[in-house]
């Protein structure tokens, strides 16, 4: 078997990862924060370890900033419920997935706010330009995915949050598909909030998502999405606004905050850079192989230092599903066809309805397995 | 003998990233369940040398922790 679907979800999960799940059920069972005990207190530490680790990739200096959610799209919900007032404005991308953009569009109905969208062109590269004539309407946020998890293609979010800034609107960015193989510095890149998805590049365990308040971002501007119990402050019934408390209420899920916690320790150990180039180069031997092949259209920039690993690609004749199907059952390739949760990205690279094949790379991939993508290609595009 | 004091925090949370500030810069510390008759926000506190509240009042606050209060332990409430 062959897995190329690293931009769903990493697998196999290192078991560095699994090793440190297994400590926590073991060793640190306590209910965090809860109680005084040893137990509770050790599990405490192992998810105040996840959050330093998670800070320092970003570049920030409070673990206090990290917060936990259950995946990328309910620190997504976080973001827009809670920032977004009634009647204001925000931009996006036009290739958004579907947990920025079902949100937004809720928000549109519900509370009257102007979502407007930033072109990007048929590569998925954004139209700075059309994002600088957007801002000059007061706008609160601009919320922009970092890579596409369709093609790939990188985003100027540095950029972005200048001129968001400039504009006076904040920036959210949506790291799902990066964090972990893309350098990420919160302050040199001037981020306001940033959302990560623990189990993809960053190697931990489904279950664990979270954002990251940016140092200069104002917590009492952003309203919970849940309250309840948080340990502190229990002799009050109005929620606690120290942070993480504020945002996290309920047993977290540290077992799987303690896998993440190993998986961001190993990005740390290899570097980001070096995660980077495992991926840049598997992405070009890919996309040199595809090049060769007839019938194939590839999608987005088709270059490596402009996207991330991800390839979306079309067999001229050939229905999409059929050609993810004779992919793993001709080689075990696994692959994702169809609208990866995206329409709005196939809209923009003109692949909606019928959406596209999608070969994403990544840690444990080879040139081998690669080279064996290649091959099925090269015999589904003559046939 | 030295006289203890404790440091009382908003959340775990800020318990454990005090602990990790103070251990890397050497101090003796630990982590105890906030005694009964000081009322804290949070079940844990973190137990210093009350010698050096004032360091540590100062490498907290450099570190962005949020002290709630810092009080004298007396003899009786000696954990350990
Ligand atoms: C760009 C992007 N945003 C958000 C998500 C949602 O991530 P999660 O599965 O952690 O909710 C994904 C993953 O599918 C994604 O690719």
């Amino acid at each position: 078997m062959i897995y190329l679907d690293y931009a769903a979800t990493s697998w196999p999960k290192a078991p560095e990862v699994t090793d440190a799940m297994l400590a926590f059920l073991e060793k640190a069972g306590g209910n965090p924060g809860r109680s005084g005990h040893s137990l509770s207190i050790a599990a405490g530490r192992a998810i105040y370890e996840t959050r330093e680790a998670l800070a320092e990739l970003v570049n920030l200096d409070d673990p206090l900033r990290v917060i936990f959610t259950l995946n990328a799209t309910e620190a997504l919900n976080l973001v827009l419920m809670g920032l977004l007032k009634p009647g204001a404005r925000v931009l996006t991308s036009s290739i958004e997935h579907n947990s920025v953009m079902r949100p937004l569009r809720h928000l549109q109905a519900s509370r009257g706010i102007d979502v407007a969208t930033v072109h990007c062109d048929a590569q998925g590269r954004l139209d700075l330009g059309d994002l600088a004539s957007k801002l000059n309407t007061p706008t609160q946020l601009v919320i922009l995915t970092h890579a596409s998890n369709v093609c790939g293609t990188i985003l100027p979010v540095g950029k972005a949050a200048a001129m968001a800034h400039a504009a006076g609107a904040l920036l959210a960015v949506d790291a799902a598909q990066t964090l972990g193989i893309l350098p990420l510095d919160m302050r040199e890149l001037g981020i306001d909030l940033l959302v990560f998805s623990g189990h993809k590049a960053l190697g931990g365990p489904p279950g664990v998502g979270g954002l990251v308040l940016g140092d200069g971002f104002d917590p009492a501007q952003l309203e919970p999405l849940v309250r309840g119990g948080t340990g502190s402050r229990s002799e009050h019934e109005e929620q606690p606004t120290s942070l993480p408390d504020k945002y996290e209420s309920g047993t977290p899920n540290g077992v799987g905050i303690a896998g993440l916690g190993a998986g961001v320790r190993m990005v740390l150990a290899d570097g980001v850079a070096e995660r980077r180039a495992h991926d840049c180069a598997l992405c070009e031997r890919l996309l040199q192989g595809i090049a060769e092949l007839p019938n194939i259209r590839v999608y987005g920039p088709g270059r490596p230092d402009e996207q991330i690993g991800n390839i979306a690609l079309t067999v001229a004749g050939q229905h999409v599903s059929e050609v993810g199907w004779q992919l793993d059952q001709r080689e075990g390739i696994l692959s994702r066809v169809g609208l990866h949760c995206a329409p709005a990205a196939h809209r923009t690279l003109g692949t909606f309805p019928e959406g596209c094949v999608r070969l994403s790379v990544g840690a444990a991939t080879t040139a081998g397995d690669v080279d064996a993508a290649i091959a099925v290609l090269a015999r589904i595009s003559r046939s | 003998m030295s006289q203890y004091g404790v440091v009382l925090v908003p959340n775990t949370s800020s318990a454990l990233k005090a602990e990790q500030l103070l251990r890397r810069a050497g101090y003796t510390e630990q982590l105890i369940p906030t005694p009964r008759e000081f009322s804290s926000d949070c079940g844990l506190a973190v137990r210093i040398n009350w010698s050096q509240r004032d360091e540590v009042r100062q490498l907290l606050a450099d570190g962005k922790v949020e002290i709630v209060d810092i009080h004298k332990l007396d003899r009786s409430q000696l954990t350990k």
